[in-house]
């Protein structure tokens, strides 16, 4: 029963939805756009989910205070500070603001942008052309950067023409088959979440 | 040989301070390096240039700030494209940082004159990643009751009218994710689709534009910089090409330089007595 | 030097959050953590708007009760914070978002991956370009057959189909590169332009 409800609502669901797109019949049309909608409402609903996660975590931790506990109040604080600016001031307020423009942003930059040190590591000592396939695969790369900087073009004016055969001819072939091929297991996937053959998103735990 | 093999046990450290002079530098002192514009970019540029005025486009702006760097000066120059055509964008967005970045990307041209509600709106966020966008292409005004202003959308002028997105005259999104969904749910409406890309995903959508299903793309930064030159307004995207040149160069010499160490020092390297050859 | 406080604070932060690339320490460590719980503060904030505006305004002005339900739904995932008893109730928020998905997916990647895709490929083969791609693409997923019992001619095709994933893996791999190159260029825009006039601007 607690596994056979959602198996059911997961098919119900399935199944209008899929109706709706083959067969265009009004009364399921309405039926499938509230379906999605509700879906909105729930997504909503999840997003919050991590968050009273990572609370319940950093609020016990701030509770057995240790050295790192400190970490885990910035992280509360931070967290309180900013739903408080956003709920209670309002979106348009300047606490707000000021926190995406002067905290948000940079930090969200920062930490992706870091990769790129990380990048430049790893070429120097990770990238090794210790088979044909490896070296093919950096000599696309190479010749593909040349190709998309000022500087390759520069260098020689057929540069961007090679990258542009990489991108529009060899790339095009290896990503429209890889494309084809996650389309079928992805619909296989579906059908298995939508017929209840596969129930490993539902969880384990007690029936 | 015993260079290359100081060479390959260069700590980290000088790497990093190599990329960042590399980029520095040039921006401090640009080069000047020409930039051709490319096919995609022409593309897109001559789609979007077809809009008359008045016609509305929706514009998702799903791009995280993390990665705005890359695609920040595509949407830049696009939405001065369709005002200056005087064309109304309808802004939408799956990412929660999307309403905050819409807001910055619209201050410039609200305080020039164009009207909030009249000549662009801002949508908003959405939960639901494709079930967002499946959505609000089904029906816009159910998906959004009101707008991130707190307008109840079914007042603003800007979406009358305007039921599906069948009813707009374009689709562009800004993505930091796979092309894939916008494909997937939009390109039943039968509107021309323009996807600005973060570099990554890029070779992604190749198969899209060569099926026709995506219009145009425009490629990470340097797409950006692209149609600036189109638009004759250079900006964020033509002033970083040199640093991105000289970037691009760093890496390369250090693939090369690695390999040259990895092959060099490894034929040197002594058998280990036991060692299995 | 800049007057504008954002930029000094984001500025300062950067640093903080990149003095890890000199060595892990407690500065890289709590900005760490300030990222984590601002980006979870702005996302609880996000969603709640989405909640006001599709239930709480909608029940309040409009008197539309059906909202209830699948707000409801949604509050079932909370479920296993009331008690273990009440845990499997948030199988059914998981179900409805996850049948969403897969339908919705399902229905158009037959259409615009597949059917569209394969008829993309239906190309005359009077270019080498065309031959490349024709062939390239069957090679391809060639590579990815896996309930077929393997013979010669799908060996061959899985094998050059290698050839053409690895030049295709190039292809990422120089845009992934690219890519984090444009985004440490931003980086150094707010550092050496907005904070430290450095750059000057064009």
């Amino acid at each position: 029963m607690k596994r056979e409800v959602p198996v059911a609502i997961s098919a119900l669901v399935g199944l209008v939805l899929l109706i709706d797109y083959f067969f265009k019949i009004p009364s399921i049309r309405t039926m499938a756009t509230e379906i999605q909608d509700w879906g909105l409402i729930i997504a909503a609903f999840a997003l919050a989910l991590a968050a009273v996660n990572l609370l319940r975590i950093h609020v016990s931790r701030i509770g057995k205070w240790n050295r790192n506990s400190i970490h885990s109040f910035i992280l509360v604080a931070a967290m309180l500070i900013t739903v408080f600016s956003g709920i209670v001031l309002g979106r348009q307020s300047k606490p707000f603001d000021f926190i995406f423009q002067a905290i948000f942003n940079p930090l969200a930059s920062a930490f992706y942008a870091m990769t790129a040190f990380h990048l430049a590591s790893a070429s120097y000592r990770a990238f090794r052309a210790k088979n044909a396939q490896a070296a093919a695969l950096l000599i696309a790369g190479v010749l593909l950067m040349l190709g998309r900087a000022p500087i390759g073009e520069a260098m020689w004016s057929r540069f961007p023409k090679i990258a542009d055969w990489i991108m529009g001819v060899v790339n095009l072939a290896g990503s429209r088959g890889i494309l084809i091929s996650t389309a079928v297991g992805m619909v296989g996937v579906s059908l298995r979440v939508l017929t209840g053959i596969d129930r490993s998103h539902l969880g384990g735990g007690a029936e | 040989m015993e260079f290359f093999k100081r060479l390959g046990e260069i700590d980290n450290r000088v790497i990093y301070i190599l990329l960042i002079l590399s980029l520095l530098i040039p921006l401090m002192k640009p080069l000047g390096l020409p930039i051709s514009v490319g096919a995609h970019t022409r593309r897109s540029f001559s789609v979007i240039d077809k809009l008359q005025a008045g016609d509305r486009v929706i514009v998702d702006i799903s791009y995280s700030v993390s990665g705005a760097a890359d695609v920040q000066p595509q949407a830049v120059a696009i939405l001065k494209h369709l005002f200056d055509k005087g064309a109304k964008a309808i802004f939408v967005t799956t990412v929660t940082e999307g309403p905050m970045i819409i807001e910055s990307l619209v201050k410039p041209w609200e305080q020039a004159g164009k009207r909030y509600g009249v000549d662009f709106c801002n949508l908003g966020f959405l939960a639901g990643g494709e079930n967002a966008i499946a959505m609000y292409c089904r029906d816009i005004k159910k998906a959004y009751p009101t707008d991130y202003r707190g307008n109840a959308t079914s007042e603003l002028p800007v979406l009358e009218g305007i039921h599906s997105a069948g009813d707009v005259k374009m689709y562009i999104f800004f993505s930091t994710q796979n092309s894939d969904m916008y494909v997937r749910q939009v390109t039943q409406y039968k509107i021309p689709i323009i996807g600005g890309l973060i570099n990554t995903i890029a070779p992604q959508a190749e198969p899209y534009v060569n099926a026709g299903q995506l219009a145009g793309i425009l490629v990470g930064l340097r797409g950006g910089a692209e149609y600036e030159i189109l638009m004759k307004s250079p900006g964020m995207g033509v002033a970083s090409m040199d640093a991105q040149s000289m970037g691009h160069l760093l890496i390369i010499m250090s693939v090369v330089l690695g390999n040259l160490s990895y092959f060099l020092t490894r034929s040197a390297k002594p058998v280990k007595k036991g060692a299995v050859k | 030097m800049s007057s504008d406080p954002k930029v000094w604070v984001a500025s300062i932060l950067t640093i903080m959050a990149y003095s890890y690339l000199f060595k892990e320490n407690e500065f890289y460590k709590a900005m760490e953590h300030l990222y984590v719980g601002v980006a979870a503060g702005y996302t609880v904030v996000m969603g709640y708007t989405n909640v006001v505006s599709k239930v709480w305004e909608p029940l309040t002005k409009k008197g539309s009760w059906w909202v209830l339900i699948p707000a409801v739904i949604g509050l079932c995932l909370f479920a296993p914070y009331i008690g273990a008893r009440y845990a499997w109730l948030r199988r059914i928020p998981v179900a409805v978002i996850a049948a969403i998905g897969a339908a919705l997916s399902a229905r158009t990647a037959v259409t615009e991956q597949f059917v569209q895709q394969l008829r993309a490929s239906m190309i005359s083969l009077t270019t080498l370009d065309n031959v490349i791609i024709a062939l390239g693409t069957l090679a391809t997923l060639s590579y990815f057959i896996f309930t077929v019992r393997p013979n010669p001619v799908l060996r061959a095709g899985a094998e050059a189909g290698k050839w053409v994933i690895m030049v295709t893996l190039g292809a990422a791999f120089g845009a992934g590169i690219m890519g984090r190159i444009s985004l440490l260029i931003g980086r150094l825009f707010l550092l050496f332009q907005d904070w430290i006039p450095l750059i000057k601007p064009r």
